[in-house]
């Protein structure tokens, strides 16, 4: 290990002393429910991300991607979170309310599945692209300026007539593009995008990610792309984080993990897809259903579910351990390592 | 055999002070008894008009739409009943589509009640029973209410429903759309077994190429309210000729991260062209 003496380090766990860390979240667990019923949705989740990066969470229904995507942004009050999420050196569960608004749509951006529920039918797209920079106190004729300039380069013409215009007005595709135009005006240098592209058609979700592929190449954004869907994931990120059941249970490459997936599920996934490129007689599948997050089996989540499950499966949760291609997987099938890997 | 035909089907819908709309506009589509036929468009293509017309909740303003040589918009009395017991559909939000107050004994011996196809209630319930059993759910499910199933178990429950009948023809719009992947399998699984195995002919609605190309073997592309492409869904889709159906199949995400970063590469430079 070398010396960090120059190396301008804001703070570190000491395990992953990287000084271009943007997002390091550690142990991550969310709680809801009353004090006599707790129910554990996310459980131990940790991420790191470079500026830049472009991660995606994948998971199924319930996984517990959405809840750890909300609880950076602290989205809903109700939830108990604990372990840290570090952000620029600063660990949002611990700021005030008051500062994470700071934070909130201008430091980090978010964009939701139906752009039709994130935008008020009864504002202006053009007041609405503004609201961020108009809540941070940014002059009127400013704020108008950058929001025409952030919806020309998302490829909306015409941009100061559509403007005026309200959501109504616009295709599915274009109001996405409002969704994104509000999520970046603040230039923000994270993105959270919770399925931007599941309520849309297929080339209209095409250009959405080919435009968010653009946009952050070009401002070096980074984003953490949440999704259900393995196929938009394979063009678009650098590095795939797979939730099943509150549990990051595998992480890798997107290559490693399209080519070599290491965990069981995983694998199971990647067979379960309709693939245009062939057919094969009988789709394989994953026996089963994801367990209730108040009911999960003892042992591996998964093990109900898993063609290759033996005795320790069922007895006891298997920690995140160094899959063979160079990420990390929660499964008793690869041997847990001797250093480096804590936790 | 041809089992259901749209001839030359259009429908324009007036609005006040409005251009009209025309949503289909010289529709022929034919499905051959046997089949599962794809039918794939994007939002605003006219494939809901054309469930809707097969319904009868929607007239076309000209045309014809025959299930087994009836016109369907002109069927009446018995005709219609036998239409409305030989046609079914499954949608593609099981939430929606079930009523949340029925049991699921309710839910999926209602068609056999309407239809007076099971003559009392034991009768009724073995027969739910049994179609529970087909599609993979058990007789302990009969009390229980749709909220108390995952998305999967209750499209499950859809498929049931519409097969309590005995139809000839289903009608599935989107039936997976709204499942996860892995349960997307389990039920696309289940509606070909049942296809192979009872016989029955099914429209299959959707807009995932991949999803169709793995299920049905004729497939019609349908943009702006016309046909533009139609075949047998290897041909269809392997090669296709129309520019919209070629377009369709440019977008669908590759899972060869090689090939989709290769893909994405060039709609960039395409943007900067």
């Amino acid at each position: 290990m070398n010396t960090l003496t120059n190396s301008p380090v804001r703070q570190s766990d000491g395990r992953r002393p990287d000084p271009t860390t943007l997002l390091s979240i550690r142990d991550l667990t969310i709680d809801a429910g009353t004090k006599d019923s707790t129910v554990r949705l996310v459980d131990r989740f940790s991420l790191d991300m470079s500026p830049g990066d472009r991660v995606a969470l994948v998971g199924e229904s319930g996984s517990g991607k959405s809840v750890t995507a909300r609880s950076i942004m602290r989205l809903d009050p109700d939830f108990r979170l604990s372990g840290s999420i570090d952000f620029q050196g600063q660990d949002l569960l611990k700021l005030p309310e008051k500062q994470m608004v700071a934070v909130r749509g201008h430091k980090i951006g978010m964009v939701f599945q139906d752009p039709m529920g994130a935008l008020n039918p009864l504002m202006t797209i053009g007041e609405q692209v503004m609201e961020p920079l108009r809540i941070a106190g940014v002059s009127r004729t400013e704020a108008e300026r950058r929001a025409m300039a952030v919806l020309e380069e998302l490829g909306v013409a015409n941009a100061a007539t559509r403007m005026k215009a309200y959501p109504h007005e616009f295709s599915g595709g274009m109001r996405q593009r409002v969704v994104l135009a509000m999520a970046l005006i603040s230039d923000p240098s994270l993105i959270i995008a919770d399925e931007p592209t599941t309520a849309l058609d297929v080339r209209v979700q095409e250009q959405v990610l080919t435009l968010m592929d653009k946009v952050s190449k070009e401002r070096g954004l980074a984003v953490l792309l949440i999704t259900h869907d393995l196929g938009t994931v394979a063009g678009f990120t650098d590095r795939v984080a797979v939730m099943y059941s509150g549990r990051k249970v595998d992480e890798a490459s997107v290559d490693a993990l399209f080519t070599h997936p290491a965990h069981p599920y995983t694998q199971g996934l990647l067979q379960a897809v309709p693939r245009i490129d062939q057919t094969v007689p009988r789709l394989l599948t994953i026996a089963g259903a994801p367990p209730h997050p108040a009911n999960r089996p003892t042992g591996c989540a998964f093990n109900p579910r898993c063609s290759q499950a033996f005795d320790l499966c069922r007895e006891k949760l298997p920690e995140l351990r160094p899959s063979p291609e160079g990420g990390v997987v929660a499964c008793h099938l690869y041997p847990v390592a001797g250093k480096e890997q804590g936790s | 055999m041809s089992l259901l035909e749209l001839r030359d089907v259009c429908k324009t819908f007036h609005a006040l002070g409005r251009e009209p709309v025309k949503a289909l506009r010289d529709i022929n589509l034919t499905v051959e008894a046997g089949t599962i036929t794809g039918l794939v468009g994007e939002s605003g293509s006219g494939k809901t008009t054309i469930i809707k017309s097969i319904m009868g909740l929607e007239k076309p303003t000209s045309g014809t739409i025959t299930y087994d040589g009836i016109n369907i918009p002109e069927a009446k009395g018995e005709t219609l009943k036998r239409i409305r017991r030989e046609v079914q559909f499954v949608f593609q939000d099981p939430t929606s589509s079930l009523n949340p107050r029925m049991t699921v004994e309710q839910l999926v011996g209602e068609g056999l009640l309407v239809h007076k196809l099971a003559p009392d209630r034991t009768r009724r319930r073995e027969r739910v029973a049994e179609l529970l059993t087909m599609v993979g759910l058990s007789e302990r499910d009969l009390e229980r209410y749709p909220r108390s199933f995952s998305g999967g178990q209750r499209q499950r429950i859809a498929i049931a429903r519409a097969l309590a009948v005995g139809p000839k023809l289903l009608v599935c719009d989107e039936p997976v759309s709204a499942l996860d992947v892995s349960v997307q399998a389990q039920v696309l699984n289940l509606l070909q077994d049942m296809q192979e195995e009872l016989g029955f002919t099914v429209l299959f609605i959707a807009h995932d190429l991949a999803v169709v190309r793995q299920i049905c073997s004729q497939v019609a592309v349908i943009q702006t309210g016309q046909i533009v492409e139609e075949g047998p869904s290897e041909q269809v889709l392997a090669s296709p000729v129309h520019p919209y159906t070629k377009a369709l199949l440019a977008a669908v995400p590759n899972p060869n991260p090689a090939i989709a970063r290769q893909r994405a590469l060039e709609r960039l430079q395409e943007e900067v062209a």
